[in-house]
């Protein structure tokens, strides 16, 4: 693609893709940086075959010339830059981040995790320990229930990052969660857990036992290597498929039960008011949910041919397919999914598109192995109302000007 | 001028979905075409029996059990379908020893250092006491320049006010205050958070007496207890709490 910037988005300074100008007008603050590879913004002029390049380093280092970057938006909440990435792996330094109590600094070896309650053997494990057991290693997406949710202002420069940047993918590698179980044999009757973690919140969520059956996982590992400690070092709860913050991080403490235990994120927080006056409670699972994320603002695109990329992903299992309409929902036609589609995981999407300079609105639209399909915008307020910031997985349209300028779609969340 | 350059993979996918997405015809609770495959159901983990009248499963729970008397279980959203297991036990396990042995007993002492939760019928709760004159000065010094006088929020979350508890704004008022007395279903779970995790510049600070005292100036600022209430172990999780029997667990058919 010939994509070119949106000028109105030298006014947003936290678009990575403007730092990456201002980079390139010698403007960045972060020139300072490239120091460490030994070369500088001036060296760029110099035909990098006429001179010694850097030497290795211990750690590696993105290119000076790309500044993905996560927006903070609160003391608790910063956003993964969709827009930025290919593929489908978040790496682990762009992970959203979510939490209740700050991101706690825990000591490696002086880690222990206890499970107790209805159990036949109380256990606790060091972090050597857990290593020790039969291991498995699976991508997913973890995605914060509260995506595009609260913190959503209907702005038609919204960015994917800043409509739906609050899931990100990693591979992850842990214990299973059955096999702790039956090492601490625990009751046949029990059938909730408490998950807790050792944060200044003390996160706690009660989880049904079968999700351990299923395929919950205590990680230690992300992309291949230990937890950062924003997503949970040195070890966290794993629920493929759930709402984020069931996945308890830095966890340190799992009581078996027969009842849930009622605790606030999960009865004043994480539930959903209903338009028929109850509030659901215990909406574990993710829907089908997808964005496009090229062409998308702030780019401006050219006439002719371009390839329609996004993000579909589902936490019921996996997305079976997605479809790409360009005339605001009218006609849908059927993006490719890219191999290998994963159970609860990003699935990238592409959609080639001969764009003829007229004005459109473009939107994607993903349906699950369970025959989910991604609703409307309307049709999710219609079953929900307007009191629950959870769970909104609406389609997501961007406008493409005559001028090639895209915009969030603002009329269609109206 | 369409591409459509991409191949189809085998759909699993109901006869009625294709095509304008007006002409779906999904299912508005669900977003499901109707006929789904498999179904499995977040209320068997509930434990429910009863089946197809929520509300009026909800009085005879009411009538059956009094407030204190032993916890209800949680309602279903909906029981319609069919039921099927997120996961089963298993129960085989090729080429594995009966225990690896690996980890070591938790000590009793170690789980009680940790085991601080409070549960909705009242286990877990610590002696002490509380008092709504002692929270009201408590709530002046650690918790109003979050909360708001009177609870009334900001910065941070509202805690009273807002309506009657009888009020139900959430539909068609976007951010609409969720407060302890028009939605949070257990007293219990005021203890629990506070005792944890409150107050927010120093959590797990306070003593049984002082969270005692700060959830009955909250249950009274919601007029959920009269002032001369004095909080205990005894009379926490009987306290009759508004939105309670709004609460229904997660009933979308879940689909595996």
């Amino acid at each position: 693609m010939s994509n070119s910037k949106n000028p109105e988005s030298l006014t947003d300074r936290s678009d990575a893709m403007i730092s990456r100008r201002r980079f390139l007008s010698g403007t960045a603050t972060g020139a300072a940086g490239v120091a460490v590879l030994h070369k500088t913004v001036a060296d760029i002029t110099i035909d990098p075959t006429k001179q010694q390049g850097a030497p290795p380093a211990a750690l590696g280092e993105r290119s000076p010339f790309e500044k993905p970057a996560r927006k903070v938006i609160s003391n608790i909440l910063s956003t993964t830059p969709l827009q930025d990435l290919h593929g489908t792996i978040t790496p682990a330094d762009l992970h959203f981040e979510r939490h209740h109590g700050g991101i706690p600094l825990i000591d490696p070896d002086k880690y222990k995790l206890i499970i107790h309650g209805m159990v036949e053997r109380p256990l606790k494990f060091s972090l050597d320990e857990l290593k020790r057991f039969p291991a498995i290693t699976r991508s997913c997406f973890i995605e914060c229930s509260g995506n595009t949710g609260e913190y959503f202002r209907a702005d038609r420069k919204n960015t994917p990052q800043t409509l739906r940047g609050l899931t990100s993918q990693s591979e992850w590698t842990g214990v299973k969660l059955s096999t702790l179980f039956r090492e601490a044999g625990i009751s046949s009757r029990a059938s909730w857990f408490l998950a807790e973690g050792n944060d200044a919140a003390v996160m706690t969520r009660s989880i049904p036992v079968e999700k351990a059956w299923d395929d919950a996982l205590v990680a230690y590992a992300q992309n291949g290597e230990p937890l950062r400690p924003a997503q949970g070092y040195p070890v966290r709860l794993l629920l493929p498929g759930w709402e984020g913050n069931t996945s308890i991080k830095w966890l340190r403490r799992l009581e078996l039960g027969e009842q849930p235990f009622m605790t606030r994120e999960e009865t004043s927080k994480y539930s959903e008011p209903l338009p028929d006056g109850r509030i659901r409670q215990f909406s574990f699972e993710m829907e089908a949910n997808s964005v496009i994320t090229s062409p998308a603002y702030p780019e401006k695109i050219e006439p002719g041919w371009l390839e329609v990329r996004g993000l579909a992903w589902s936490g019921s299992g996996k997305i079976v397919k997605v479809e790409v309409s360009t005339d605001a929902g009218q006609n849908w036609s059927v993006a490719e999914l890219q191999e290998p589609v994963l159970a609860k995981s990003h699935t990238r999407f592409r959609y080639l598109w001969n764009w003829q300079g007229k004005p459109a609105v473009i939107m994607s639209r993903a349906v699950d192995q369970t025959g989910y399909i991604q609703p409307t915008h309307e049709a999710l307020r219609d079953e929900r109302g307007l009191g629950a910031p959870y769970h909104l997985n609406s389609i997501v349209g961007w406008e493409v000007r005559a001028d090639g300028l895209v915009y969030f779609d603002v009329k269609s969340w109206a | 001028m369409q591409f459509i350059g991409t191949t189809l993979p085998q759909m699993i996918i109901p006869g009625e979905y294709s095509g304008r997405l007006n002409d779906i015809k999904y299912d508005l609770y669900s977003f499901r075409p109707r006929n789904p495959i498999v179904h499995s159901n977040i209320s068997r983990m509930m434990k429910l029996n009863n089946e197809n009248y929520p509300y009026l499963s909800a009085v005879i729970f009411i009538i059956l059990f009094s407030a204190g008397d032993g916890l209800p279980a949680l309602e279903s959203e909906n029981s319609s379908c069919d039921e099927a297991a997120i996961g089963t036990r298993p129960d085989y396990y090729p080429d594995w020893p009966a225990l690896f042995g690996i980890g070591t007993i938790a000590t009793r002492e170690e789980i009680n250092a940790w085991d601080k939760d409070v549960t909705a019928d009242g286990s877990g709760l610590p002696d002490g006491k509380g008092t709504v004159s002692g929270g009201s000065k408590l709530y002046g010094s650690l918790c109003q320049s979050c909360h708001g006088e009177n609870g009334q929020g900001k910065p941070f979350d509202a805690l009273a006010g807002h309506g009657d508890a009888q009020s139900y704004p959430f539909p068609d008022e976007k951010f609409a205050a969720k407060t302890i007395g028009n939605y949070w279903p257990y007293a219990t779970t005021l203890f629990d958070y506070i005792n944890r995790s409150m107050p927010f510049a120093s959590p797990g600070s306070l003593s049984s007496d002082e969270v005692y005292s700060i959830t009955a100036y909250l249950l009274y600022l919601n007029r959920l207890i009269p002032e001369e209430t004095v909080l205990t172990a005894e009379n926490l999780a009987t306290i009759d709490m508004p939105a309670r029997n709004r609460f229904v667990a997660d009933g979308r058919c879940k689909i595996k």
